[in-house]
């Protein structure tokens, strides 16, 4: 089979590397074979980051830089990320799963299904519990909506019930997790939709 | 069961011929696909006789509306891809059409252009499309007409 290829939107700082880097620890335990695509405006950032982490030889990680609006390179015009998907493709023939890192983005950010089979939502409790009730195309349309760093909801005043609660009624009950990816909290969970959704096992 | 090549049409042959007699020994199962999903290459899909199914398709393989996804003697199963709601939106003149297609654009709707008219695909409620281009219509003019799937 084709490796699956699996989108992570979200705005500036919301956690997506660091949902990365978990699901990579927990990809591995399992045998999943895995390869990260990171995007970022101008710079190799978080790539370079991944790396770092050393979840993954070094070659299984690249970059597309944006170089404007970080969607126009996941929905408008995918071509960049397309490119370095299939050339994994050629390079990995055992892969089972490329992870796409959209750039930190606003509410509006969507990916295009010509690029990705599927797609999570990134937020994070500091922005405010009212973040799912503004009905962000991304909130509303992710396959997954992650709702990160819960630990942080008692020092800036959220809410969790009920965000969660807003965030599952907006989304008509599609899915929505908690995750805390300082400590490691809620990955397995994330893990196991995208195992169920695209994986297969 | 995971489903992962389309093996051909129902609108050629010999798929046509094989899909009637399937059908005729009561072994064709569909699986419906709405239009916003087809471009997905992995998916979990219930056939209409309650199978659990997972498509697993290769990149360059085209999912559209008579995919014959599987097939053996006693079991055929073909993808149902609807045309997807859509609003055709008709320009009453050039400045209007210039203006609502720079509009449309900026809202990122995914759009067809048909003769004179902007085909915009919706995937989401059209309370919300229709709310948009309420805005729109106070810096240029058009008409709205609902298409239905297939139409
Ligand atoms: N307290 C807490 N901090 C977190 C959590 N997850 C991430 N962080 C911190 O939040 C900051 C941003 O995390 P990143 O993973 O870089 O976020 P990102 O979404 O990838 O950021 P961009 O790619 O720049 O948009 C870092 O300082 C992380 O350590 C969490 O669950 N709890
Ligand atoms: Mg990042």
């Amino acid at each position: 089979m084709t490796a699956a290829r699996v989108g992570i939107g979200g705005p500036v700082g919301s956690g997506k590397t660091a949902l990365i880097e978990r699901l990579l620890e927990s990809f591995a335990h399992e045998g999943v074979e895995a390869a990260v695509i990171t995007n970022d405006l101008v710079t190799d950032e978080d790539a370079e980051r991944l790396r770092r982490g050393g979840r993954l030889p070094p070659e299984r990680i690249l970059a597309v830089q944006a170089g404007a609006c970080p969607h126009t390179v996941i929905r408008e015009d995918p071509t960049p990320n397309l490119a370095a998907a299939d050339r994994l493709d050629r390079q990995f023939p055992d892969l089972d799963l490329v992870l796409l890192e959209s750039g930190g983005d606003n509410l509006a950010s969507t990916f295009s299904l010509d690029l990705v089979d599927w797609w999570m939502f990134v937020i994070d409790v500091s922005g405010g519990d009212d973040i799912p009730r503004k009905r962000g195309p991304g909130v509303l349309k992710s396959d997954l909506l992650v709702i990160n760093k819960i630990d942080l909801a008692p020092h800036v005043g959220v809410d969790l019930a009920r965000m969660f609660e807003e965030a599952t009624r907006v989304r008509g009950n599609a899915p929505v997790l908690g995750t805390n990816c300082r400590a490691g909290q809620g990955i397995g969970a994330v893990a196991t939709q995208i195992r169920d959704a695209v994986l297969f096992r | 069961m995971v489903l992962s090549a389309v093996l051909g049409r129902t609108v050629e042959q010999p798929w046509h011929d094989r899909a009637h007699a399937s059908e005729a020994r009561g072994a064709l199962e569909t699986v419906r696909i709405a239009r916003v999903d087809a471009p997905r290459r992995r998916m979990r899909l219930v056939t209409d006789r309650g199978r659990d199914v997972a498509l697993a398709l290769p990149r360059d393989a085209a999912l559209e509306d008579g995919a014959v996804l599987y097939s053996d003697e006693g079991l055929m199963i073909v993808a149902r891809i609807d045309g997807g709601p859509r609003l055709r939106l008709t320009p009453a003149d050039v400045a209007s059409g210039l203006r609502l297609g720079y509009f449309c654009g900026n809202l990122h709707w995914k759009a067809d252009f048909c003769g004179g008219a902007i085909v915009v695909h919706m995937d989401g409620p059209e309370d919300t499309y229709r709310a948009r281009l309420a805005d729109a219509e106070v810096f240029c003019s058009f008409a709205i007409e609902r298409l239905e799937a297939g139409q």
